[in-house]
């Protein structure tokens, strides 16, 4: 059985006159049906709230609905077995406020109704909302959705804001959320902003999150690891994985790190770039991928855990100049890792997107799916997950419509010449210029070879 | 003191501000004085960072 891939430019036929950098993407496939996928990315409505992307076929199509309620700062969603929750940065006002998001049914077009807010203040805000959730499939508390969303809270400011706001029962008529700090080191200023949660069936929940470190701070970060062994919903929450070293909470992955803040790669900025995935069946294997500075470069490295967090291999895989690593876990231990990287010189470089397959991190299965022009923002992360053995992804690049930028085959709904290159507007007539556009992709099958690779 | 850079005293965040995409096309690293400064903020965040700024606990090194 072959690999099949199948490449999709998520921009509707309706819009497409749009010319905007819909950029720093995100994806959520509905646990019990994989045909419902929602992406997010920051592509302007045009009116008071944001879109959602949405997909009704597994990702062959998309729609877009402004069901998040404001404008956005940061935002995205994600399925649980029994309704789609969001977290969105929404402004106005300033300061802004972190908003918990719900719908039971994106595809209606109602508005998310907002289950939890946290305004800001002290000069700061809740930056980067990262939402996880989960049902829980075994008793106490079958049937329940606990929602996890990470942040770094900057109201704190000077403090260590790596947060998650936990939600025990996130379908319930009043959801009640606590907010759990992260950080139990000194910080210099403040945390970094991507807090990456992994959530296992068995109540064992992961996250990362980057602790800014005297004297540098962002220029000596740590990588941490905190966990929950039963869903993070205790009175003591994350407090279950401690430091080999220092015997504080949280295990280090890495320390005294550069994370290439104002650093830049390409068209695009670095300094937060973080992942973590946990393996769907053995809750004691998780992988983190961070990206720092080395020699001068921004480079990405994978890491893993087989002890549940405890202690940690070197590098698995190293790339330089990469950014926007996403990690996830098949069913059957295959690792996948989707990040960016500038290839060329100045000003002549492309962005390739890879996704690298391996089950040992021994060996690694390269697969390019995009090598585009690097020309505006793509934004600070992409997203990776799966069901069972399958791989769904996003990505945002550069959408001009050339088959040798899509090594895999692509398929777009918006007016697109591929034999001319040139994109055009929803009138067909007239030709408009290249953007950025979010990508889905989905990976099926494996190699041939692939079992070479057992562990 | 630290070794800290005055930018570590401002709260620097990932923060997107949409309207920048709704005026057209980004200018990204394209401002000298950010491109100095280390900030992560390209220019049209420009709005926003005087606002969070302006709210961060006063003192002069909190303006750069």
């Amino acid at each position: 059985m072959g690999v099949k891939i199948k490449v999709v430019n998520m921009v509707p036929l309706s819009r497409s006159s749009e010319t905007n950098d819909d950029s720093e993407t995100n994806l959520s496939v509905n646990p019990i049906n994989k045909r419902q996928i929602a992406g997010t990315a920051f592509t302007p409505s045009g009116g008071p709230n944001t879109l959602v992307y949405l997909s009704k076929n597994g990702g062959d199509t998309w729609t877009v609905n402004a069901i998040v309620p404001g404008q956005t700062g940061d935002y995205n969603t994600k399925f649980s077995s029994r309704a789609l929750y969001g977290g969105n940065l929404r402004w106005p006002p300033f300061p802004l406020t972190m908003d918990v998001l719900r719908t039971k049914n994106p595809f209606i077009g109602l508005l998310m109704a907002v289950i939890d807010a946290r305004p800001g203040g002290g000069g700061g805000f809740f930056d980067q909302p990262w939402v996880e959730t989960r049902t829980v499939g075994k008793k106490p508390g079958a049937g329940k959705d606990h929602v996890y969303v990470g942040a770094n809270d900057l109201t704190i400011f000077p403090g260590a804001g790596a947060s998650i706001d936990i939600c025990a029962n996130g379908t319930g008529g009043a959801p009640v959320f606590k907010l759990v700090r992260l950080d139990a080191r000194p910080v210099l200023g403040q945390d970094g902003p991507s807090v990456r949660i992994g959530i296992h069936r068995s109540g064992k929940v992961y996250a990362a999150f980057f602790g800014w470190r005297p004297p540098g701070g962002r220029t000596t970060s740590d990588v941490v690891v905190v966990r929950d062994d039963h869903w993070g919903i205790g009175a003591t929450p994350f407090k279950d994985l401690l430091d080999s070293v220092d015997l504080k909470r949280g295990s280090r992955v890495v320390t005294g790190i550069n994370v290439g803040w104002g650093v830049g790669l390409g068209s695009d900025r670095t300094g937060s770039d973080l992942t973590l995935a946990v393996d769907p069946v053995r809750a004691s294997v998780v992988w983190v991928a961070w990206c720092d500075v080395q020699g001068g470069a921004i480079t990405l490295h994978a890491r893993r855990s087989t002890d549940s967090g405890k202690t940690w291999s070197g590098d698995l895989l190293t790339v330089p100049n990469a950014k926007n690593p996403a990690l996830a876990i098949g069913t059957d231990h295959r690792v996948g890792l989707l990040y960016q990287q500038v290839v060329g010189t100045s000003p002549n470089w492309r962005w390739e997107e890879h996704l690298q397959l391996s089950r040992s991190g021994a060996n690694w299965h390269d697969i390019l799916l995009a090598k585009t022009a690097v020309k505006s923002w793509t934004g600070d992360y992409s997203y990776l997950e799966t069901r069972g053995r399958e791989f769904f992804g996003i990505f945002a690049a550069d959408n001009t419509p050339n088959h040798t930028n899509f090594p895999h085959g692509v398929h777009y709904q918006r007016k697109a010449d591929f034999t001319t290159h040139k994109l055009l507007d929803v009138t067909g007539a007239t030709v408009i210029p290249p953007s950025i556009d979010p990508f889905f992709f989905k990976l099926s099958g494996r190699r041939d070879d692939d079992e070479d690779d057992e562990e | 003191m630290s070794a800290s850079s005055p930018a570590d005293h401002l709260v620097q965040s990932s923060l997107h501000y949409t309207t920048a995409a709704s005026r057209g096309p980004r200018r990204r690293h394209r401002n000298p004085r950010l491109r100095r400064s280390g900030q992560w903020w390209p220019v049209d965040f420009e709005e926003h960072r005087y606002q969070v700024a302006t709210l961060v606990a006063s003192g002069p090194r909190n303006r750069q």
